[in-house]
């Protein structure tokens, strides 16, 4: 069982997740013609368990999902979640069209792994940095389906962490949900922490 | 060797910052927002200005705007994760000196502050 | 060995990859290019590989791409290129001149010791997917077009068929009225009796059939004018209709004749009916330009239960007869002619006047 996170340690994280937000936002504009900006993003942390509780509301609807899993100093993975319908809306909102289809096709789903990839690599590598150790990463898979079945992590569920990132997308005037749920073995804080001091900052302000 | 002033909401930030600041010997103090930035840019006088661009109550262009207003002249580096051309441009019509990117690399900073401050003088 | 021949030993296998694979050195100098690349872009690995690949594809060396590619030196994760948000990553031509649609990821693969990593492009055609879906959306298209139109040309059917509808009462109504007068024509008188008679036996109720006919009309069509005939036989109609009840049903029944069918009604009713027609027809002004007319009707009278009649063609029969008989006492006048008078159970058609 993780203890609650003192208040530092929420500070690390947010600024880690705002500095990660805001690279993959740069990112973004650099590489597409429309305008994209990323809100700052509210971040909540719990205990995998307590994701059966439905934080976000999807209950049992099929959500679009870029995942990527990762290993190094510490496994987990990360997954970019939308809505149903939202995924749709903001690959069309990039690439200028009206959504028709209300599914995303195979070539869509090339895009969202784009900038699903983007988003988490930005967030991740900005974590990674401060801990200077490298990763390993997978490559990004797009998947529908229900929420609980998607971000299943095995047998070791009940002692994983869940950072979960709440953001929005604004493109040219369309607004358009994302959430990104990191979840991370046990001993991650312990391992950011001490990471933070062997960078000589005292880290329990 | 000089005085810098440390805005950004993050304490974690500031910290880390200020971390790198006083290896290099400066002096520095810090604050969480613009609004009690604005208060020690008088009270502390600081050589030069760091500040983060998105925080609450008073955000990084209202920092600079209120700086202007007030008629107070004094270099600010902006502290960004996310630069972008719009903001750049925005930041430098308000007068920013300089901008660098979220998390600083030290030699970065540091070269960049002595950059600055020589400037001034 | 140097770099390169270290790289084509080491990368060799991606030789039989169905996919576009290079390899790029931290300086963005080619270490590697795969058959598959040298297939696509008809360059071959001798001329690519040992140079900076901005010579040949200098687009890479924009922000759009550098800087995401020096991430992947510096070890950081996988990174994709689209098709849908980059054209081509290394423009591969098809024969017949379009390009490739191409889905590229780029990771980091290490190098030899102490050195940055390399980044390896896996690019993928996409452009039969592509075409496939397109094709797929444009098909769809079309489909929900054809049923727009089918839904318009059913609707269009719809609105014909009640337009066809109206028009076909208005012609049953036609068939079935005098032009002149408006009134049911005698086809349809026909029928009405028919009917009506056979209910009333059925039902044990009698029926009343009055026959009315103008007299001296011919002098007013020679004195006046057709044009003033066919005014008075309007003017007649409406006082009939008038006359009756909403249940009787009245035709012209000939040129100057007209018949009224009075469903249950006995002999006393049918007479008080038959006289305040006959009367409102001798009182009535007819005011034709500056003529003022006079006309009277003469009304032969026949009911079911009086006669006993079974046969609805000869309750016509009668009035019929009780008509000529109100022309021969001296017209103006409505005859009611009892069973014994006749004496005869079958009588010559109907139709003299």
């Amino acid at each position: 069982m993780m203890t609650a996170p003192t208040d530092f340690q929420l500070d690390v994280l947010k600024e880690l997740v705002n500095v990660g937000v805001g690279k993959a936002a740069a990112a973004l504009n650099e590489m597409l013609e429309s305008h994209i900006e990323l809100e700052v993003p509210s971040i909540t942390l719990f205990q995998f368990e307590n994701l059966k509780e439905d934080p976000e509301g999807f209950g049992d609807a099929v959500v679009s999902c870029v995942q990527l899993r990762f290993h190094g100093s510490f496994n987990g993975s990360a997954a970019l979640v939308f809505p149903p319908r939202s995924a749709a809306k903001l690959v069309a909102a990039l690439t200028g069209e009206d959504p028709e289809t209300p599914s995303l096709n195979a070539v869509m789903a090339g895009t969202l792994n784009e900038v699903g990839n983007i988003l988490i690599n930005a967030v991740i590598g900005t974590i990674g940095n401060m801990l200077a150790k490298p990763f390993d990463f997978s490559l990004p898979n797009y998947v529908e389906g229900r929420l609980e079945e998607l971000l299943n992590p095995g047998e070791q569920g009940a002692d994983l962490t869940v950072l979960l990132i709440r953001t929005r997308f604004r493109v040219q005037d369309r607004q358009v949900e994302g959430n990104i749920f990191l979840i991370f073995e046990i001993g991650f804080f312990d391992a950011l922490m001490t990471a933070i001091e062997d960078l000589g900052l005292p880290c329990r302000a | 060797m000089r005085r810098i002033l440390v805005v950004d909401d993050s304490v974690f930030a500031r910290l880390n910052i200020c971390n790198m600041l006083k290896e290099a010997g400066h002096e520095t103090a810090e604050a969480a927002n613009g609004r009690e930035a604005l208060a020690l840019a008088c009270s502390f006088r600081p050589d030069c200005i760091l500040s983060d661009l998105l925080m609450p109550e008073m955000d990084g262009i209202g920092f600079l705007n209120a700086l202007s207003e007030r008629n107070i002249r004094l270099p600010v580096i902006v502290l960004t994760a996310d630069i972008q051309e719009t903001k750049k441009q925005q930041c430098f019509d308000l007068g920013a000196a300089a901008f660098i990117s979220k998390p600083p690399q030290k030699t970065e900073l540091l070269g960049l502050l002595d950059r600055i401050l020589n400037q001034e003088v | 060995m140097n770099d390169f021949d270290q790289a084509a030993h080491r990368f060799a296998i991606l030789d039989h990859a169905p996919i576009g694979q290079f390899i790029l050195r931290k300086d963005f100098v080619t270490l590697f290019w795969n058959r598959c690349l040298e297939a696509w872009t008809g360059i071959p690995r001798e001329k690519i590989v040992g140079s900076c690949i901005l010579g040949h594809f200098p687009h890479l060396g924009t922000a759009k791409y550098a800087s995401r590619i020096a991430g992947i030196f510096g070890g950081g994760p996988p990174t994709v290129f689209s098709s849908q948000l980059h054209k081509y990553v290394i423009p591969a031509p098809l024969p017949g001149g379009k390009q490739r649609f191409q889905y590229t990821v780029v990771t980091a693969v290490p190098a030899p010791a102490g050195e940055s990593c390399y980044a390896m492009f896996a690019i993928q055609d996409v452009t039969s997917l592509t075409e496939a879906i397109e094709n797929h959306r444009c098909a769809l298209q079309q489909v929900l077009t054809e049923m727009e139109e089918r839904k318009k040309a059913q609707a269009e059917l719809l609105a014909n068929a009640e337009e066809l509808k109206k028009l076909n009462l208005i012609l049953e109504e036609r068939s079935i009225r005098d032009g002149l007068t408006g009134l049911f024509n005698h086809r349809h008188f026909y029928d009405v009796l028919h009917r009506d008679f056979l209910l009333a036996s059925r039902n044990g109720q009698d029926i009343a059939c009055l026959l009315l006919d103008l007299d001296y009309f011919k002098q007013v069509n020679d004195s006046y004018g057709h044009p003033c005939g066919d005014f008075v036989l309007k003017e007649v109609a409406a006082l009939v209709r008038r006359s009756v009840r909403e249940t009787d049903v009245v035709a012209r029944y000939g040129g100057e004749e007209f018949a009224v069918l009075l469903p249950d009604t006995n002999l006393e009713g049918a007479r008080v009916i038959a006289e305040q027609v006959r009367s409102v027809i001798e009182t009535h002004l007819f005011c034709f330009g500056p003529a003022t007319l006079n006309i009277s009707a003469s009304i032969g009278l026949a009911t079911r239960l009086s006669h006993r009649l079974s046969h609805p063609p000869d309750l016509l029969a009668w009035a019929d007869r009780a008509l000529y008989r109100a022309k021969g006492d001296g017209r103006n006048r409505l005859v009611y002619l009892p069973p014994a008078e006749a004496g005869i159970s079958r009588l010559p058609a109907a139709g003299t006047s």
